[in-house]
């Protein structure tokens, strides 16, 4: 799929999306750490890591992915960001697990999702 | 230094704006994404800094149709530099969170805020530090603040402008102090974690 061009403020509006999701995310995280509802938490993590890598790749690129599919969002966003690529990578094999399947998210893969997600928008924040 | 400019340490000109955009991806551009990218500069500008750039082998130049297509040629002796020039933001945020992290009493939490996270810095710009202190600091404490005020304006050449709450006022804080929301919206984490500054503070 061609990456599709934008400006700094969709930049800006996917951001603010991606610490929306996050938020949202975080409500399921005790202050102990465990991960209640991992589904549900995996599936918001993931939302708010592909806003985050949207806005990484617009703020470098100029342009994203527009469609969300894992091997076009990783391609893109390690030509911005290789050290971003691995933990969106990462957030995407969850995606269908999470989202979709009978099969329940891990407590692993939770703290997978979770470390993931706040390094794609800690560095989205950072970038700008 | 402006954060967001890195190349204005050495160059206030194109050169420097187009090499920043093109040394930060690893990815072909059109002189059209560059000009949306760097923002204030004119088309004609930038080509011309692009066909300067490439008869000095810096810039790569592929034709796509109608149209080329530039990068930074990675492997040109001058690349290590200019990948380092355009990383220097990030380099300094490395050198701070290194330094905090060291402290013997640990920062709850510690961001950038103001205009260096809003990329919008001046040279003369302050730098603006946020730094989540114990409920009972000390003179190490101070000592610590101290001389990371000294080594960030020996870094950046920025005056560094040090907010600090404690972990209780910012509490009371939450929801009446404007400048705590705006750091937990729009900081760039330094030390802890930014979640749990947003819970303290009521941001979400």
């Amino acid at each position: 799929m061609t990456p599709r061009d934008a400006d700094a403020a969709m930049a800006a509006s996917r951001l603010r999306k991606a610490q929306e999701f996050a938020d949202a995310a975080e409500i399921f995280v005790e202050p102990s750490g465990a991960i209640e509802s991992r589904d549900a938490f995996v599936t918001l993590a993931v939302h708010a890591g592909i806003a985050a890598a949207d806005s990484i790749c617009i703020r470098r690129l100029g342009r994203y992915s527009p469609t969300g599919g894992h091997a076009d969002s990783v391609a893109i966003l390690a030509s911005a960001d290789a050290e971003s690529a691995k933990h969106l990578d990462r957030l995407l094999k969850l995606k269908t697990k999470a989202g979709y399947s009978a099969r329940p998210v891990t407590a692993v893969e939770a703290d997978s999702a979770l470390r993931s997600c706040r390094a794609l928008v800690e560095r989205a924040f950072q970038i700008g | 230094m402006k954060l967001h400019r890195p190349f204005d340490v050495v160059t206030p000109t194109v050169d420097g704006e187009v090499l920043s955009v093109v040394a930060r991806a690893d990815a072909w551009f059109t002189v059209p994404q560059l000009k949306n990218l760097i923002g204030n500069r004119s088309a004609e500008g930038i080509r011309q800094t692009l066909g300067r750039l490439a008869a000095e082998g810096v810039i790569d130049v592929q034709a796509a149709g109608r149209t080329s297509l530039y990068r930074l040629n990675r492997q040109h002796v001058a690349a290590e530099a200019i990948i380092h020039l355009a990383g220097l933001a990030d380099l300094l945020l490395e050198r701070i969170r290194n330094e905090i992290g060291q402290w013997e009493v640990p920062a709850l939490y510690a961001a950038l805020f103001g205009s260096g996270a809003r990329r919008s810095m001046r040279a003369d710009s302050d730098l603006d530090l946020f730094l989540l202190e114990p409920d009972r600091p000390s003179d190490l404490w101070d000592s610590q603040v101290d001389t990371l005020a000294r080594h960030v304006r020996a870094w950046s050449g920025n005056d560094p402008r040090i907010l600090q709450f404690t972990a209780s006022s910012a509490a009371e804080g939450a929801g009446v102090e404007p400048v705590l929301q705006s750091i937990a919206d729009e900081g760039i984490p330094l030390a802890g974690s930014k979640s749990e500054f947003r819970r303290l503070v009521g941001a979400r």
